[in-house]
């Protein structure tokens, strides 16, 4: 293993998710460009910033702030980025939650087969 | 001087094989000698680490564009702009694919002429970028996709 392998092994996973991150942007602003046959000079204009500062931008390792990324979406009209709106929810295990009486989380359980159709509704017991 | 210069493939990704140069007689590549360098500086670690993700990621899933680098005359240098990360290493990126690591340091002063640890690695990196490139539009040096086809028998002088 090379020392470049050794320091990427090491990295903290925050460092990892936010390079990705901000190349994952750069690179959805510099298609959104491509697709609009528009110049970085173009999108500067627009946004009444340098072009310099929209190079920076591109460049994959820019820290954006919320309200840049708002106001470069309204100049592209174009979502940059989207926040995911359903929530996964995993229900507990039984030994991670503490219930006095064990039988109800029996009865919990069945009903939660029953509701996600994993029991058929005549083997419910009433 | 004249110096024999090898190119060893260094790490390969899946969009970008980075490549490096051994210097003959010497134990260390350029590239290895960069982050042999940094690595347990603990003032430097998160410029370090930042940097060899960029590299990971750039290789594993955008490829070399020319957007991702700092032009350095015949050479270019990583990380690409950034306010606050000071580190340079110097690279010869010949295509998306193919990019050869050099030697840096720490870019304390407005120009690279007023750092004296990094000067030497920059004349360096831009004598081996120019040299390729008049191989390459020779015919000497073949790439094909991420691979340096003949890299075996390319020998560069400093």
């Amino acid at each position: 293993m090379n020392t470049l392998e050794k320091i990427i092994k090491r990295t903290p996973v925050k460092t990892k998710r936010r390079v990705q991150r901000n190349l994952a942007i750069a690179e959805r602003i510099h298609q959104l460009l491509q697709h609009k046959g528009m110049s970085q000079k173009d999108l500067a204009q627009k946004m009444g910033k340098q072009p310099s500062e929209i190079c920076k931008w591109l460049t994959g390792l820019h820290n954006f702030e919320i309200k840049t990324i708002e106001n470069i979406e309204l100049a592209l009209e174009e979502d940059i980025i989207e926040v995911t709106k359903s929530v996964h929810i995993q229900l507990p295990k039984p030994d991670n939650i503490k219930i006095d009486e064990p039988h109800l989380w029996a009865v919990a359980e069945k009903e939660v087969k029953y509701i996600t159709g994993k029991q058929t509704p005549g083997k419910r017991k009433k | 001087m004249n110096c024999v210069v090898i190119l060893q493939l260094y790490k390969r990704f899946r969009r970008v094989n980075y490549y490096t140069f051994l210097i003959e007689a010497h134990d260390k590549t350029e590239a290895e000698k960069f982050f042999n360098k940094f690595e347990g500086m603990k003032q430097m670690e998160e410029d370090l680490n930042e940097l060899a993700t960029w590299i990971q990621v750039i290789g594993d899933e955008y490829g070399a564009m020319p957007r991702y680098f700092r032009f350095e005359n015949e050479a270019e240098a990583l990380p690409p702009y950034i306010e606050k990360n000071n580190l340079r290493l110097y690279v010869c990126r010949l295509s998306e694919g193919v990019v050869v690591l050099a030697n840096g340091g720490i870019k304390n002063g407005l120009r690279v002429q007023d750092c004296e640890e990094l000067m030497p690695h920059f004349g360096f990196a831009n004598k081996m970028a120019k040299q390729l490139r008049i191989m390459m539009g020779r015919g000497e040096i073949k790439i094909k996709g991420k691979e340096i086809i003949n890299h075996e028998e390319i020998v560069l002088n400093i």
